[in-house]
């Protein structure tokens, strides 16, 4: 994956965001990142056939009955908040105690939470029983998995990735160190054998330099004399025609 | 994306395997293994100070850029096939004289002649050096001298040697195509085809105009035997020996060139005849002598104008040597022809 494969992901994420439409994908198909990247735009094509696949699906419909219970419990608990401050005005009206509204409220906050859990329940019970009832297109389940499944590999392939970079690093320490130490051996003398006399022996790179080495004197004097006889005979010819 | 990976991967894995030993690659060439046991005996034979100074310089040529050292291999290979010779009429000619003395002693005159002769050398040829190249050497320090060297010599066999395959080419009346396959061989083997041609033409002038002034037959014939490159450090010597005598110009008249140019030679004898003076009063007394012979030989040939030979005493041993490479090498008219190939010619 490049940086533009990224830079698309991410424009892709933050159209998914909230209540992706078609119209928004379609604008995403311009992006001219899809002109070189066939793993995007199939990315995209799914993602599209996913939303056209939403799209077709009817609208959830509360039953008559759950919707007349549910506004009932909710005006319930409005009439119960309704009498609460109508009594806390009260007892602001005839000087109540210093805390009472706050000491009633925490009291009551417990049982509040609760009731409202148990609303929250039964709502989504209902909403469960509900879908069974709707008629589910044919193919649907095969289309929803094929369309998740980028997400649902995802862990795979980052976990498979993870180990090609591992790979990667692994190989380019080793070059690395193949480097240093050629450099290190051919920098310096790393005798392993001794000469003739007991001495360390030499550096064979150093050896193939012994000429330079003994001639150094010669070679690096003033006198450019020196350095000019030793022009070989072929470029000593050339010197002929110039 | 997979196969990119892959791809990544594999790069890496192969420039891991096979990453260049660039640094053993440029500072020591690969080199056969005779050659490097040849150095390793001669290492053997170092005292302790000449191996600490030698290690000194090794750090100092690993410094270098890879021009430099590659160059500086170049360079010293000439220099120790040059003192292999040396060490060779040496053993000739004052064996029994170089037999009385410590190793150490006849290396260090064996030095000292091939530092001689190499000047001599590099005087003959400073005068055919392009002067801006000649400059550029004198003023670059000597570190830099042999990456300027180098660069000089990789251009000649990329400009001058075509031209030179061209003319040789056209002198041997070889087919077009044959003179293009050579012109655009690579820098080494271009060098070497200018050698081989002008081989064939020295040949070829022999065939029409006779063997060279005192060469025998079989002397020529064993000259031919030899590959182009030592025919042309045969022919060269010959060639040096004869180069004041084919000379017609006058004045200077070719005796008087000739005299100085044997009193300017280095001559190993001396050096070794005077092997128990320490090395700084023998080159002094060397120096003396040669600079005797010269002012000689330039009084006696009348080969300065006036004014120049009465002011040659007041001149420092480097201005006078400047002067005489001058006389002999260095003149607006060489002393001898100059051809392009061609024992007679030359």
């Amino acid at each position: 994956m490049t940086g533009d494969c990224r830079d698309f992901r991410a424009a892709l994420e933050a159209e998914l965001l909230g209540r992706p439409s078609q119209e928004k994908l379609a604008g995403l198909s311009w992006h001219a990142h899809l002109l070189g990247c066939a793993d995007c735009r199939e990315l995209l094509e799914k993602e599209e056939a996913l939303e056209a696949l939403l799209a077709s699906l009817p609208e959830p419909r509360l039953p008559e009955a759950l919707a007349r219970r549910v506004l009932l419990r909710l005006r319930e608990d409005r009439a119960v908040e309704v009498r609460l401050e109508k009594l806390l005005e009260l007892g602001d009206a005839a000087r109540a105690p210093a805390g009472l509204a706050a000491g009633i409220l925490a009291r009551l906050a417990p049982e509040r939470e609760a009731q409202a859990a148990r609303l929250a329940d039964a709502q989504l019970e209902k909403l469960l029983d509900l879908d069974q009832d709707l008629a589910v297109p044919a193919g649907l389940a095969a289309r929803v998995l094929s369309g998740l499944e980028p997400a649902r590999f995802a862990p795979a392939r980052r976990a498979r990735r993870s180990w090609t970079y591992a790979a990667a690093a692994g190989l380019l320490l080793a070059f690395l160190g193949r480097v240093w130490w050629v450099r290190a051996h051919s920098a310096g003398p790393a005798p392993t054998e001794l000469a003739a006399d007991g001495s360390p022996a030499p550096d064979p790179k150093m050896l193939a330099a012994l000429d330079v080495l003994e001639q150094w004197d010669l070679l690096m004097q003033d006198d450019v004399d020196v350095l000019l006889s030793t022009l070989g005979p072929g470029d000593e010819a050339l010197l002929d025609y110039r | 994306m997979i196969p990119v990976r892959a791809a990544f991967l594999a790069l890496i894995a192969v420039s891991t395997l096979l990453v260049p030993d660039r640094q053993g690659a440029a500072s020591a060439a690969p080199q056969p293994v005779p050659a490097l046991e040849s150095a390793r005996r001669r290492w053997e034979r170092f005292s302790p100070e000449e191996k600490e100074r030698a290690k000194e310089r090794y750090g100092r040529f690993l410094a270098m850029s890879e021009e430099e050292r590659e160059q500086l291999i170049e360079s010293a290979r000439r220099l120790r096939e040059r003192t292999e010779r040396v060490q060779g009429e040496l053993a000739g000619k004052d064996a029994q004289r170089l037999s009385t003395l410590a190793p150490e002693k006849r290396r260090a005159l064996v030095r000292e002649i091939v530092a001689d002769e190499s000047r001599a050398v590099g005087a003959r040829l400073r005068g055919q050096f392009p002067e801006d190249v000649l400059a550029r050497l004198e003023k670059a320090r000597p570190e830099d001298r042999a990456r300027y060297f180098r660069r000089f010599r990789i251009q000649q066999r990329d400009r001058v040697a075509r031209y030179a395959i061209g003319e040789l080419g056209k002198r041997l009346a070889l087919p077009a195509d044959e003179i293009r396959r050579m012109q655009e061989l690579p820098g080494d083997a271009r060098c070497e085809a200018v050698l081989d041609l002008r081989k064939r033409l020295s040949a070829l002038d022999v065939e029409v105009s006779g063997l060279p002034p005192g060469i025998t037959r079989e002397k020529w014939d064993a000259w031919l035997a030899l590959p182009p490159e030592e025919f042309f450090e045969v022919f060269q010597r010959y060639h040096e020996s004869r180069i004041f005598a084919q000379s017609k110009s006058a004045p200077p008249s070719p005796e008087a060139l000739r005299a100085l140019f044997e009193a300017s030679r280095p001559r190993p004898g001396e050096v070794v005849a005077l092997a128990d003076l320490p090395a700084e009063e023998r080159r002094a007394r060397i120096e003396a002598d040669r600079r005797e012979r010269c002012t000689k030989a330039l009084r006696e040939g009348s080969l300065l104008p006036p004014a120049e030979l009465e002011a040659l005493d007041r001149k420092t041993h480097a201005e006078f040597f400047d002067t005489v490479r001058r006389v002999l090498w260095n003149s607006g008219h060489p002393p001898w022809p100059r051809r392009l190939g061609g024992p007679l010619a030359r």
